[in-house]
């Protein structure tokens, strides 16, 4: 197993990428800590954890606020050890299917806004974490809309919030 | 590290397409027939490709982004 001894969290763990990876996660003996604003579709991903063997927690974090994403990731390096792993898989509030030229500032904006926000914010959560331990993995999530922007795809402000999430990936975050 | 993929047809399931551009298949058989490798992108290759970015086998691997269009996208 390639996680063992791993600890991850997973912010939209509820969702189809987040669930999928949670359970990729778990199958290679990572601990899941799925975070999401729903509870319901948590449980649902941990429960398929638990029964396949593998270890998942779930709490309530909109990982839009600033001070819950902080304090679920104190409780959650306090409870199991530190943090090794940090993925963000939220819905990032996209509008879509809609020309530019038609299209409001607020629609556009919105993913921007959304995206760049949630992932500082977790991983500014998780580095802290990292740094103490001297070690750790951020993953962040971007689509190949980041190169949509050709006649007749609408993906709004979709693919300009891809390549700001992966800028500071590619440049900021160090892996040690 | 960030996480590249193209759309996925299995995360549509439940999610309302009405506005769509095209039916969700049609859609589909336009990515396969975009992609270089003639597919599309599944949860399972995100899933895998996460697994490996966060283990020590990628070691020496930081500061990129890991493409996972299936091709439609080339750097």
């Amino acid at each position: 197993m390639l996680l063992e001894n791993k600890n991850a969290v997973i912010y939209g763990g509820g969702g189809a990428i987040g669930g999928a990876v949670a359970r990729a996660f778990a199958r290679e003996g990572a601990r899941v800590f799925l975070a999401g604003r729903t509870l319901e579709g948590l449980e649902e991903v941990a429960e398929g954890i638990r029964s396949a063997g593998g270890v998942a927690e779930t709490a309530q974090v909109d990982a839009l606020e600033e001070t819950a994403v902080d304090e679920h990731a104190n409780a959650v390096a306090a409870s199991a050890g530190g943090i090794d792993i940090s993925f963000n898989a939220i819905s990032i509030r996209d509008v879509q299917l809609i020309p530019l030229v038609e299209m409001s500032r607020e629609d556009f904006m919105s993913p921007i806004l959304t995206g760049t926000s949630t992932h500082f914010l977790t991983a500014r959560a998780a580095a802290r974490h990292m740094i103490e331990q001297g070690s750790g993995v951020i993953l962040t999530l971007s689509s190949s809309a980041v190169r949509a922007y050709v006649a007749g795809v609408h993906v709004g402000g979709f693919g300009i919030a891809g390549t700001a999430i992966e800028a500071p990936s590619r440049n900021c975050l160090r892996r040690s | 590290m960030c996480l590249r993929p193209e759309g996925m047809p299995e995360s549509w399931e439940g999610v309302p397409t009405e506005g769509w551009s095209a039916p969700t298949a049609e859609i589909e058989a336009q990515m396969k027939a975009r992609s270089l490798l003639g597919r599309v992108t599944t949860l399972a290759d995100v899933g895998n490709a996460a697994v490996f970015l966060a283990s020590d086998q990628a070691g020496a691997t930081t500061g990129t982004v890991f493409n996972l269009t299936s091709g439609t996208v080339v750097d």
